[in-house]
């Protein structure tokens, strides 16, 4: 049984000219982290609100561990961890630990349980020197810290992140990360929105790129990156060369190099010349003739695409 | 205003200005509401004046005790148990969506009506400590002579309570759609001020208005509570009143939970469960 299934969702808000998500169809298997992408208002949100019980959908199935969103809500609750995108969801004026304490609470955690769960919390996400500080102190990465936390309390088998790491500083992002990867190392499944490709690409077993309310693509990172099947080639001049007014050399270069069959693209990043490859093709003539323009070059490197390259390709057309 | 050909300090003060009224716009609901409740407290104030030039010596009085102090010191009580009954729900709902936590309690499969419940039950507790402070203040520092059957009062504060939040859930669930301005609450609240007898006898009001009144819960719950307050009357001489509280609570508590959860399940349709 498949962790999350979504079967043909759609939903409309009030007074929007188009829905939020049209037919949109997803299943997560057990132990995996899927990282859901797509530009802002594309529907990832309303997906993990929808997941969450919070939004009812205009039409559709989403199930959790086989049990429907909307019939069974209340069985659902017990089976997700949330952390939303919000930082405003605790209360302000009580500590780290007592908000933990009071959802702990809610949850059915109760006395020594809960406490050895609030502690192992606090120091899993590294909280644990903040634990008496009232939430209205912390930063942003200790809000999103202990938001990560509070989905762990009742130790569900499906957690929802909603851009858990962004706007914050790398080291919470890191930590954060770490604790997304021990989910998945102790068989828990993980729905992960995100901007961030390199922590898509990273954390996830199957990425979906989500575009006006539907899934466009959905396969492992590196088969997404397939799609692409070209790499870049950049190469990078001396600034001074540049400066000193050989920019027609360097515009001269680039129109000779669109005539090799292995360039596809060129674009001007100064000072980077950017070639996009075609998949097979060899790179020696390119290489001849740079080394025949007379221009000082830096350095010369090839990238493989990423994951952003895929997502740039297939949000924006 | 074109900041071209005004001062810069005066083009900022536009800038909020401007910001203040559309901010005012974007709840239509509340500035209607508050414009209305700015006449009905004129209304109030005349009522009163006239109530006040009378003092002690206004006949309808001798009823509850013939004191002008103690009428209007319980009334003064009474309009804190009605304002919570009537504002704890929606108080609640608010509170925990601008604090943005109202989703996370939802998540942790504690039912709304739960977590209304819970929170309210500290809105009464409170409001009770402060009544009998103030009540126990007031007797002290004025000599007032008060008649207190106890168990009376309470069961008819009770009832009281229970009544006004089923209207409570309702204005809950208004506020869940509406967001600000719930017109539910704020035609209770007017009514209770004006029509049933909070700071002036019901009965200085026109007759029409009077007929309102008689319908309204807490004209006979304030008859009850003075009665019971100030001439220790028990359970069986407040019988009518009581009768009243409890065919209002019937009716309103079901009438509530249904608009509560329609309020409820429209929020979760929209996706504004969180908004605010």
């Amino acid at each position: 049984m498949q962790s999350i299934k979504i079967t043909d969702l759609t939903h409309r808000f009030p007074r929007q000219p188009c829905p939020a998500l049209d037919g949109f169809s997803l299943s997560v298997e057990p132990g995996h982290i899927f990282g859901l992408l797509g530009p802002n208002g594309a529907g990832k949100t309303t997906v993990v609100r929808i997941l969450s019980t919070l939004i009812l959908p205009t039409s559709g199935k989403a199930t959790v561990c086989g049990c429907d969103v909307v019939r069974e809500g209340n069985r659902v609750k017990r089976l997700i961890g949330l952390a939303a995108s919000s930082e405003r969801s605790f209360y302000f004026r009580l500590t780290g630990y007592q908000n933990l304490e009071f959802f702990g609470g809610l949850l059915g955690l109760r006395g020594r349980e809960l406490e050895n769960r609030n502690e192992y919390l606090l120091d899993l996400v590294g909280l644990s020197d903040a634990r008496n500080l009232l939430f209205m102190k912390y930063s942003s990465g200790m809000k999103r810290k202990l938001s990560l936390a509070r989905c762990l309390l009742n130790d569900p088998p499906v957690y929802l992140l909603d851009e858990p790491t962004t706007g914050i500083d790398p080291s919470s992002a890191i930590h954060i990360r770490r604790v997304i990867e021990e989910l998945r190392a102790r068989g828990k499944t993980v729905l992960l929105t995100t901007h961030n490709m390199e922590e898509a690409d990273k954390l996830s077993d199957v990425v979906g790129i989500l575009k006006e309310g539907r899934l466009v693509a959905v396969d492992t990172p590196a088969n997404l990156r397939a799609i692409l099947r070209n790499r870049r080639m950049v190469i990078t001049f001396n600034p001074q060369v540049l400066s000193v007014g050989s920019k027609e050399k360097v515009n001269d270069l680039a129109h000779t190099l669109r005539t090799i069959p292995a360039v596809s693209g060129i674009s001007m990043s100064n000072p980077d010349l950017v070639l996009h490859l075609n998949d097979t093709a060899g790179i020696t003539p390119i290489i001849h003739m740079l080394s025949g323009s007379g221009l000082e070059i830096q350095s010369i490197r090839t990238e493989e695409p990423t994951l952003e390259d895929v997502f740039i390709r297939l949000t924006e057309h | 205003m074109n900041e071209a050909y005004v001062a810069p300090s005066i083009y900022k003060g536009w800038l909020f200005i401007k910001r203040g009224f559309l901010s005012m716009l974007s709840y239509r609901t509340a500035l209607l509401l508050g414009l209305l409740s700015g006449l009905v407290s004129l209304l109030q104030f005349g009522f009163m004046a006239r109530f006040l030039s009378e003092g002690n010596t206004f006949p309808l009085l001798a009823q509850y005790g013939g004191n002008l102090l103690t009428y209007l010191i319980i009334g003064s009580a009474f309009t804190g148990f009605v304002a919570v009954s009537l504002n704890s729900f929606q108080g609640t709902i608010r509170a925990e969506q601008q604090m943005g936590t109202l989703e996370y309690l939802l998540m942790s499969a504690t039912p709304l009506g739960g977590i209304l419940l819970y929170s309210a039950l500290w809105n009464f507790l409170n409001t009770l400590l402060n009544t009998a402070v103030l009540f126990l203040f007031v007797t002290v520092l004025f000599n007032v002579s008060l008649s207190i059957n106890l168990l009376a009062a309470g069961v008819i504060l009770l009832f009281t309570i229970l009544s006004l939040s089923g209207i409570g859930l309702m204005s809950a669930g208004v506020i869940m759609i509406t967001k600000r301005g719930d017109p539910v609450n704020w035609v209770f609240t007017t009514l209770t001020g004006l029509l049933s007898g909070v700071l002036f006898p019901v009965e200085m009001l026109p007759h029409y208005l009077q007929a309102v009144s008689s319908i309204l819960p807490t004209t006979h719950a304030l008859r009850a509570l003075r009665l019971t307050l100030t001439r220790g009357a028990s359970l069986t001489e407040v019988t009518p009143e009581l009768a009243f509280l409890v065919i209002t609570s019937c009716l309103t508590i079901p009438l509530g939970l249904l608009v509560f959860h329609l309020g409820f399940d429209r929020a979760r349709k929209t996706g504004s469960l969180g908004e605010y």
